[in-house]
């Protein structure tokens, strides 16, 4: 599993540990420090999100908190005060989320752009250490295997960038004041739109994550009930020697399940979390790795994940046409 | 005994067992049936005379899994009625049922208690018998991507009728799994056990026969491993040695099995096993030693060719070809066997 948390943390850890090595070519270094760029910028903008998520936070219990005071003309220009701030804070956050989502797939397809030259590099390099040890040039053979290992390293950050899931959807709540104007309520409903639209985009790649978990679940099922045919009715493997863990081939008792790794891992994670405006989307990097449990458990967490993006999505809809229609009203009085 | 009549009580009461442990929400429950026309080619699995005939074959299989935050309990039970046209002496139900309780703890320390029978009922031969094994084991991880299983085994097979080809066995298993990769799982393991033969060991005594049984030292080297991606692909490869206070029966056996599972197309899937064995016996012997009673028992060589077609959720076509070259009772010879089967599968 891979939160945007522990995205963040990939990349810092991937900035840091930026070594280069002069056996790589120098296409793959040039790709290698494109991405670290990216990563940076990635950091900084999630870090200023962050930060700004705080202050939203901090902004809206203040906002509770003025409210809950007897009106008077002090209170309500300090709520005023208030809602625009939040007004612009929403506009910053906005383009923060934009930002970090193309950011986020920028980084994908450099990912992959590298990945793909990495599988030829660490080859190239794998052999030219082979030759190295065979002539017993033993600084070469060394900086060719040190090379390869930084490849390997590099190939592994790639897929793990690849396998994450997007990053965290903050879904900010947008009021109606009585003083909006027409304008002002469109760019509300704009932005709406735009959650509801990302919202629906993350949709489609919960479902084809779905479709990957219901694919090897059923696989490794039928490959179990396969094996367990043979044993039950063919001429089969019931001899003196037989054994529950080595006469017959379980795929789910034979290390996919019992001794998954990841199930191990898995086992009490949770997957969502319970906050209304956060929409932290989570689902496992490599389905293979899972026991056919833990198979099961994500796809029922993802099912609700799905059910619950499109709610959410919908009633975003429902109310940017609101504000839209509003929007009209409003515009056709001020004419 | 009539067979249907103890086919639809076996079968019934599982079937409430299963309703049962559904009615209780925390467990999940899967059924599995399955049914069709098999050809067998050599029925009774002989070398010299060959009978073939047309066999009904009913499979039921229901699984129940019951996970808590530390416990799995899990249980399988899976039952097949094979009925031969026109040979009613080879009609015969076979169980088996499976079962394991599993703790789980939090840094990924696992403990189980797995329990295996296996019960075949000829319904017209004095030729019924029944299989139980225990496991008692470990699994812990060494490092993060590396674990090792260990574990201790008992078990025995009881003949109906007469102990001579009964025994009981005892044994103790090592295994170190590692991740390779996200797609592939190595496996390397030792298996030890001890064997004991309810008869008489016939050795070199004077009077051809002496007062000890027979005992057997079996160990077993395997080294496995499992690739997961777009296929299911296991290989294993295990090595066997088997030395016997009675000669006869010290051997030195090979095998590799291979598992594979694909699917070409959306709602097809192929799945193949192919296993190969090389046997060597370590003294000569005229071939008369029964090392096994039932034929079915002893696993050398196959070929298995399945294809399925899902044409809904719950039900699927089935066709499968198998090809045996399997030792007989009689030590060294081998019986040859093809089989087809054309039949349906639902699973819910």
């Amino acid at each position: 599993m891979f939160t945007s948390s522990r995205k963040f943390l990939l990349l810092l850890l991937m900035l840091g540990c930026n070594s280069s090595l002069r056996a790589q070519s120098s296409e793959t270094i040039q790709r290698k420090a494109e991405l670290d760029s990216l990563a940076n910028k990635f950091v900084k903008v999630h870090a200023g999100q962050v930060v700004m998520s705080r202050r939203a936070d901090s902004l809206a219990q203040a906002i509770t908190r003025l409210k809950s005071r007897p009106a008077s003309p002090l209170n309500e220009r300090a709520l005023d005060a208030a809602y625009r701030d939040s007004q612009t804070l929403a506009d910053t956050l906005q383009k923060a989320q934009s930002e970090e989502q193309y950011l986020d797939q920028l980084l994908r397809q450099k990912a992959e752009h590298l990945l793909k030259n990495l599988s030829h590099e660490i080859m190239g390099l794998v052999q030219n250490a082979n030759e190295a040890k065979t002539q017993r040039d033993q600084k070469k053979y060394a900086q060719f295997t040190r090379a390869a290992q930084v490849c390997r390293q590099w190939q592994k950050q790639c897929q793990e960038i690849l396998a994450s899931p997007p990053t965290t959807i903050l879904i900010y709540e947008v009021r109606v004041h009585p003083d909006d104007d027409a304008a002002t309520l469109l760019r509300k409903a704009d932005f709406l739109h735009d959650q509801a639209d990302r919202l629906e985009r993350e949709g489609q790649r919960l479902k084809q994550k779905l479709t990957e978990l219901r694919e090897e679940a059923t696989l490794r099922s039928r490959m179990t009930e396969f094996a367990q045919d043979l044993a039950l009715l063919e001429p089969s493997n019931e001899s003196a020697q037989r054994n529950p863990n080595t006469g017959r081939s379980d795929f789910e008792n034979s290390g996919f399940n019992d001794g998954s790794l990841a199930g191990v891992v898995n086992a009490n994670r949770e997957a969502f979390s319970s906050a209304e405006v956060l929409i932290a989307l989570s689902w496992p990097e490599q389905v293979s790795e899972l026991s056919l449990q833990d198979l099961s458990d994500w796809q029922k967490r993802l099912r609700q994940a799905q059910k619950r993006l499109h709610t959410q999505a919908d009633s975003l809809k429902q109310k940017a046409e609101e504000l839209e229609a509003l929007s009209r009203v409003r515009q056709e009085l001020q004419e | 005994m009539n067979p249907f009549r103890v086919a639809i009580k076996l079968f019934s009461m599982t079937f409430l067992l299963a309703k049962l442990a559904l009615a209780q929400s925390a467990w999940q429950l899967t059924s599995r049936l399955q049914t069709g026309v098999e050809y067998d080619s050599n029925i009774y699995e002989s070398t010299a005379r060959q009978v073939s005939t047309s066999v009904g074959r009913f499979l039921m299989q229901n699984r129940a899994l019951l996970t808590a935050q530390h416990w799995r309990i899990s249980l399988d039970y899976a039952g097949a009625l094979l009925v031969y046209q026109n040979h009613r002496d080879e009609n015969k139900l076979l169980q088996d049922a499976n079962g394991s309780i599993t703790w789980l703890a939090k840094n990924g320390f696992r403990l189980y208690l797995r329990g295996q029978g296996n019960l075949k009922l000829y319904l017209q031969s004095p030729t019924d018998y029944g299989t139980t094994s225990g496991t008692l084991g470990v699994i812990f991880p060494l490092t993060k991507k590396i674990f090792m299983e260990a574990g201790a085994e008992t078990g025995q097979l009881d003949y109906a009728r007469g102990n001579n080809f009964d025994f009981t066995f005892t044994g103790a298993s090592l295994a170190l799994r590692r991740q390779l990769g996200a797609k592939a799982m190595g496996e390397a393991a030792v298996v030890y056990r001890k064997l004991e033969y309810a008869r008489a060991s016939f050795v070199n005594a004077p009077a051809n026969l002496d007062p000890e049984t027979q005992q057997d030292d079996f160990t077993a080297l395997r080294l496995s491993a499992n690739y997961s991606k777009h296929l299911l692909l296991q290989g294993r490869l295990e090595l066997q040695r088997n030395r016997s206070n009675r000669g006869v029966f010290g051997y030195n056996r090979a095998q590799l099995h291979v598992l594979v599972g694909y699917p070409p197309l959306p709602h097809w899937l192929v799945r193949v096993s192919f296993l190969l064995q090389r046997k060597r016996y370590l003294d000569a012997a005229p071939p008369i030693s029964l090392p096994e009673l039932d034929p079915e028992r002893e696993q050398s060589n196959h070929l298995v060719l399945d294809i399925s077609r899902d044409l809904s959720q719950t039900l699927a076509l089935l066709l499968r070809l198998s090809h045996h070259n399997n030792e007989s009772p009689v030590r060294s010879f081998f019986y040859r066997k093809t089989l087809l089967f054309a039949g349906l599968e639902m699973r819910f």
